[in-house]
């Protein structure tokens, strides 16, 4: 091989031992190997490491029995909620179709309100739902977001949030408002701000909130918000995004010049999905102006950014897309 | 009981869904998980996404039908997910943001198993190389990945794969073998 001083060493030992080469490439790797000491004796190194290195994911142990049976618990509470949402449902359709069955009525709202004292459920189907709580505390589900009252009454307010919510919390004198989500905690007297399950975030729009996860504990200030990332808190100063933030909830849903990140934020908060950019992208200058995307889907909003910004959309699974190719004009 | 055929897995999730998912765990949790932690080096969060992904299959498993073992589909969406997660972690880190952070060290719910020296030495440096580097030189050698493959991966181009790989390897031999010769 003449021109065997340029190859990369590396990497011809490596193709060779990860088995990406032709048999007949095998050949001539083998052949090369015995032109030189030097190329030898890299070949070996290399590949005591490489065979040494076989083992090495198997160092750490992990025990699947606590893991097993913190995913039963996860299947019982979703059990609890599905199961009592035809409850409901039943209840309300008996009650206008055949109000006759009056006794029976009363006997079954006793039963339900005996039952659903302390666990009322609220889910978004279809679309953002409006909540309206007995103090008159406001939430605001975001489409897919579930809601349970787990207690409220004159000691406390717990609430448990799945998915992405806004709360507007009316003050009530030391009675503490407590949304419990995925691992995060956020405890409040009178405040508005938004949660997101999920992603696990907060966003504090006016008022003070802290936030509680395992033995950490971080307070926001307003127009702050966090992110607990590997049980970790990490707060951001987003004063500028201020009222704007909350356009998924706002009906018309349009945007007027509005920065291209900031309107990728609300189609995600609004779809319930996640959205990542191509490694290179810049959308620092990108704006954005459209009338009312009240009515439409996913897909039209994604055809209207791919028109307005020539930009391309994959699906990575389900819930998450990448934008790629995105040019401001 | 581990060895199931993929058949007889499909039987179990029939006749005892419950008993099925055991199976899942006790015998791909581990696996996964060291998969996991391995791409992501941090073990706590490589337990909550491999958990996540069992749990997303388990509230699809009526809609999709398992057809054979449910290993290759664990493995991709694993992976998938912790290279989503090094995505998404990286801009935050690196943002100027301010951090809050009440550090208490991790207390370790792993252990190091009894390994010979080599091997925690490779593993010791593989921690420290480059993070792009460790990561293309993982794919290919514990995710089997092909060069193109890693490169539509993680969107870069195949030169700068065989590039990190060939960094990789050099600094890793550099690192283990500096006493010799």
């Amino acid at each position: 091989m003449s021109e065997s001083s340029k190859i990369d060493k590396e990497l011809y030992i490596h193709k060779f031992l990860s088995g990406a080469m032709s048999p007949q490439e095998r050949i001539s790797f083998l052949e090369w190997l015995d032109e030189s000491n030097e190329n030898r004796k890299v070949y070996e190194e290399l590949n005591s490491i490489w065979n040494a290195s076989q083992a090495i994911p198997g160092m750490q142990r992990f025990d699947y029995k606590a893991a097993f049976e913190k995913h039963k618990s996860r299947l019982n509470e979703q059990a609890e909620i599905t199961e009592r949402k035809p409850r409901i449902f039943t209840l309300y359709r008996r009650y206008f179709v055949a109000a006759a069955a009056l006794l029976g009525l009363v006997l079954a709202t006793l039963f339900l309100l005996k039952k659903d004292k302390t666990l009322e459920t609220y889910y978004a189907e279809n679309s953002p739902e409006n909540i309206v709580l007995p103090d008159q505390s406001e939430v605001w589900l975001q489409k897919g977001a579930n809601l349970i009252i787990r207690q409220y009454d004159n000691t406390e307010r717990k609430v448990e949030l799945t998915g992405i919510a806004f709360f507007d919390v009316s003050k009530s004198s030391d009675k503490t408002f407590t949304v419990l989500a995925s691992e995060m905690e956020v405890k409040v007297l009178g405040t508005s701000f938004i949660v997101d399950s999920d992603k696990k975030y907060v966003w504090l729009k006016t008022g003070k909130v802290q936030l509680i996860s395992g033995n950490k504990s971080v307070q926001l200030t307003p127009g702050q918000s966090a992110y607990l990332v590997s049980g970790k808190f990490t707060i951001e100063s987003s004063p500028s995004m201020d009222t704007t933030k909350f356009d998924w909830i706002n009906k018309e849903f349009s945007f007027n010049n509005a920065p291209l990140n900031k309107v990728i934020r609300d189609i995600e908060l609004r779809f319930g999905i996640s959205i990542v950019l191509g490694e290179n992208e810049d959308i620092s200058a990108c704006y954005f102006t459209s009338g009312s995307l009240r009515s439409n889907t996913l897909d039209e909003v994604f055809n209207i950014l791919k028109l307005s910004f020539n930009m391309k959309v994959d699906s990575l699974d389900a819930h998450k897309y990448r934008m790629t190719d995105i040019s401001c004009r | 009981m581990e060895q199931l055929t993929g058949l007889e897995f499909t039987d179990l999730l029939k006749q005892n869904p419950e008993k099925a998912l055991e199976w899942i765990y006790k015998n791909y949790y581990e696996l996964l998980c060291q998969r996991v932690n391995i791409i992501i080096n941090d073990a706590k969060s490589a337990e909550d996404i491999v958990q996540d992904v069992i749990f997303e299959l388990w509230k699809k498993k009526d809609q999709i039908q398992i057809k054979n073992s449910p290993l290759p589909y664990l493995k991709t969406a694993c992976r998938n997910r912790a290279l989503n997660f090094l995505r998404d972690k990286d801009p935050r880190t690196e943002e100027d943001t301010v951090l809050q952070d009440f550090e208490t060290k991790d207390t370790g719910i792993t252990e190091i198993l009894e390994a010979s020296e080599v091997e925690k030495k490779i593993k010791a440096s593989l921690d420290r190389l480059p993070e792009k580097c460790r990561l293309v030189f993982i794919m290919s050698r514990y995710e089997e990945m092909t060069y193109n493959e890693i490169a539509a991966k993680l969107e870069i181009s195949v030169k700068t794969v065989e590039n990190q790989i060939s960094k990789a390897l050099s600094l890793l031999r550099a690192d283990i073998f500096s006493n010799k010769d």
